[in-house]
């Protein structure tokens, strides 16, 4: 079930006043069927994955913390390790690396006739493996106790609002929310439900509109350099809308709930490093690489020739979190450069300018070409459209404005709107007359020009 | 807790104000709109003094741009050295294809990249049934004593609850002025429409045949092409036939095409949609009567020797012709244009 959908329009208002009606624990066992119910009108067969998932990490967290012997605990956390990983191993990287493996060898001329598996990828499967895998790990570490009671536990892995693509919550924050009392408050119900219709308006107003733009620039053969750059700017709007929307969709819904989920994006295109915008950009998914992948590889406590490897190392690991294609695998690569060289630089080289406001808004307007070059990167179907397209931005040609209007269109109303919508700094009495002329214009772009598609670009992660 | 509430209450009701001030201040702007009053495309049509229902002169809804005469707008030709009038109802007016896209404007387009300076006029209206295609053929189009006459009647409406009859001379009602009706309602039907699964669509369509019906009997319901309104439909056609050749220009006469036609499977949804407006008619009494109007147009073409162009059968097969039971897509409209092209041609 996606939220853009007839099925969750009528699901999720049942699904809400039931939940209220009933008291915690019955309230938990209700919103585990409400989640099987959303997971399992995707593909039902996959729910035996979560169900797997969750009975094996609920046991080892039991069995790490039950002993005090490391060796013991290590190869426990071990197993969970390889159960979850295996499991995306499995369903989302075999036919990768097998296929690579059979083009190196036919590239040495040599026949590979290995099978591939007919397998699909089931949906959502990198954002619950990183999330029990984070439980077992903070175990594991002593950071958290493992949860008692299993009917939280497995709340907690297949949650439905973040099932699928996230927030990635982390256990010490999402468990004692479920496992403790929660109380219908009127002004958080009325919060939630502003902040899914924005989550909305940036998916289908804005996401699903700049989407045909975008696939008509990346289908151009032969693209020239405002091609180019029109598809990296289009694209970078259209994937932030799709997945911030999704975001703030999944987090007004869980607030609505009782239920406060992480916050995943803060303006991301206004960073001016690549440290600020890992800092901003998938919040959930970078402070899970940085507490889990970069720290245990021994973040920058080994000396910098380490500390870059390690950087480059949790970047490329995620780029491939983000799909089995070898485009990620280099838009993973070309991050942790972005991150290298910034590191490397700030270390080196003295800082031409003063510190200012105009300063900012170059390094801003700088970095975020480089973002927009990722983005091609992370876009394109092929390792051949790279190259194609990062040739088009050294092939001149002439500019076509219209190429750029529906940043005009789309993009820009979006970003006033979630200013609006974000804004401290609005007057304190004019601010709620002010939000709801927000809500007012986004509810009716959203509704009356709105596209909707199918599904979320993130969903196939 | 009842402070919060009516809080939000408060809130909901400046928020569904607003969203009704947006829809109109939108429809101004892009459409030239009245901000108050009632906005909808039935606005367009009016009834003329001689108690004709046919689309007003310089009326506008939406992209729906009318002439002087109540013609669709096309402005391809300045000076023609030939005109074409294009007459039917909806389906020839052009409701669903993309602005610009409709058969006239895309014939006059052709014709002005092919170097020959034709005037196609878009006379059509919605809800043109025969006998008022004929009232516009005797006044103002044979005033305009165009070379070429084509006709596209549309038969569905002698399946009509009541009986297809020349208009009376009546006050006139209608334009775009009116009581309060909210914009966002009527927006927000579409939005629905396009929202609900094709299952509770049908249910909904049922639903709102069986109202229609009201007090109508078992044995008022066709089963099979109702022959009465078939030689209704004769009798009008004959009518209008008479009146295009009075006007001195070379007569076409299109049979009607539908999105049922050649199709591999009946696709009972669609024929659902139809059938909302003809509840009377049950099963496939739609398509055939289609078919047997059909019949009775070639019948007729030859009788008064017009040129018959048999658009039902150009266009069938494909369901990405139609927008729904029986209006064009572009690409349908571009197949009936290929149409009329050919004839011109020849003529």
């Amino acid at each position: 079930m996606i939220f853009n959908s007839f099925e969750f329009a009528v699901f999720f208002p049942v699904v809400f006043a039931i939940y209220w009606m009933l008291r915690l624990r019955a309230q938990n066992i209700f919103l585990l069927l409400a989640s099987y119910v959303f997971y399992g009108f995707w593909d039902w067969r996959f729910l035996s994955l979560i169900l797997f998932s969750t009975v094996v990490d609920y046991i080892v967290a039991q069995k790490i913390y039950a002993s005090s012997d490391p060796g013991t605990r290590k190869r426990w956390v071990t197993l969970s390790l390889i159960t979850n990983l295996g499991l995306l191993g499995v369903f989302k990287y075999f036919n990768f690396f097998l296929d690579s493996f059979v083009e190196v060898m036919a590239a040495v001329g040599m026949q590979a006739n290995i099978p591939s598996l007919q397998i699909i990828l089931p949906v959502g499967i990198s954002f619950y493996t990183f999330q029990t895998l984070s439980y077992t790990i903070d175990v594991y570490r002593k950071d958290n106790k493992p949860v008692t009671n299993l009917t939280d536990f497995a709340v907690y892995v297949a949650y439905f609002p973040q099932l699928v693509a996230g927030p990635i919550e982390r256990s010490t924050s999402l468990i004692p929310q479920i496992s403790n009392a929660r109380k219908f408050d009127i002004n958080q119900v009325y919060s939630g439900m502003t902040l899914t219709l924005i989550g909305f308006f940036k998916k289908v107003f804005v996401a699903d509109n700049l989407a045909p733009h975008v696939d008509a620039i990346f289908a151009t053969s032969d693209p020239g350099f405002w091609t180019v750059v029109a598809g990296g700017y289009l694209f970078a709007f259209q994937i932030y809308a799709d997945f911030s929307g999704y975001t703030d969709i999944a987090r007004g819904i869980s607030r609505m709930l009782g239920i406060e989920l992480r916050l995943n994006f803060q303006f991301p295109y206004a960073s001016n490093s690549p440290q600020e915008f890992w800092r901003r950009w998938h919040m959930s998914l970078s402070t899970w690489l940085r507490d889990y992948l970069y720290i245990s590889l021994g973040g920058n406590r080994q000396g910098p020739v380490r500390t870059y490897a390690n950087l480059m190392t949790t970047m490329v690991l995620g780029g491939l979190w983000h799909g089995a294609a070898w485009n990620y695998v280099l838009w993973g690569f070309f991050q942790g450069s972005c991150l290298c060289v910034h590191r490397w630089w700030i270390a080196h080289i003295k800082p031409m300018f003063k510190p200012g406001l105009v300063v900012h808004l170059v390094k801003i307007a700088i970095y975020f070409q480089f973002t927009c070059y990722g983005w091609m990167l992370f876009r394109a179907t092929s390792l051949a459209q790279v190259g194609e397209m990062t040739v088009g931005l050294f092939q001149s040609e002439a500019l076509n404005t219209a190429l750029f209007l529906p940043l005009a269109q789309y993009a820009l109303p979006m970003l006033i709107i979630e200013w609006l919508y974000a804004s401290a700094k609005l007057p304190e009495k004019a601010a709620p007359l002010i939000r709801t002329a927000v809500y007012s214009m986004a509810f009716y772009l959203f509704v009356f020009h709105g596209e909707v598609s199918e599904s979320f670009i993130y969903f196939q992660f | 807790m009842i402070k919060g509430a009516l809080k939000l209450a408060g809130f909901a009701v400046l928020f569904v104000l607003l969203i009704e001030l947006i829809a109109r201040a939108e429809d101004s702007v892009r459409y030239d709109a009245p901000f108050w009053g009632h906005y909808h495309l039935e606005g367009i049509r009016g009834v003329d003094d001689r108690g004709t229902v046919r689309c007003e002169a310089n009326a506008r809804y939406k992209h729906f741009e009318l002439g002087a005469h109540g013609f669709r707008k096309t402005d391809h030709v300045q000076v023609a050295d030939k005109t074409l009038i294009w007459l039917g109802a909806s389906e020839a007016f052009g409701l669903y294809e993309t602005p610009g896209e409709d058969i006239a404007n895309q014939l006059e387009r052709r014709f002005a990249s092919a170097g020959r300076n034709m005037d196609v006029v878009n006379a059509s209206c919605f809800g043109l049934n025969v006998t008022r295609l004929q009232r516009i053929v005797e006044n103002p189009v044979a005033q305009m004593e165009p070379e070429l006459v084509a006709l596209y009647p549309t038969p569905h409406f002698y399946l009509d609850m009541i009986e297809v009859k020349a208009d009376e001379p009546k006050p006139v009602t209608g334009g775009n002025s009116g009581g309060f009706v909210s914009r966002v309602v009527a927006k927000s039907r579409d939005v629905i429409k396009s929202f609900l699964p094709a299952a509770l669509q049908d249910r909904i369509r049922k639903i709102q045949a069986s109202r229609a019906l009201g007090g109508t009997t078992e044995s008022d319901m066709w089963n099979t092409p109702p022959a009465d309104r078939l030689a209704l439909f004769e009798t009008h056609v004959r009518g209008l036939l008479t009146a295009a050749k009075q006007t001195g220009a070379k007569v076409a006469l299109l049979t009607h095409a539908n999105a049922f036609h050649k199709q591999d499977s009946l696709n009972e949804s669609l024929l659902q949609a139809w059938q909302k407006f003809y509840p009377r008619a049950t099963g496939t009494v739609l398509i055939d009567f289609d078919a047997a109007a059909n019949d009775t147009l070639r019948r007729l073409a030859r009788e008064y020797q017009v040129t018959l162009i048999d658009v039902a059968e150009k266009v069938a097969g494909d369901p990405a012709d139609f927008a729904d039971f029986s209006h064009f897509t572009d690409t349908g409209a571009a197949k009936v244009a290929d149409a009329l092209e050919a004839w011109v041609a020849a003529n």
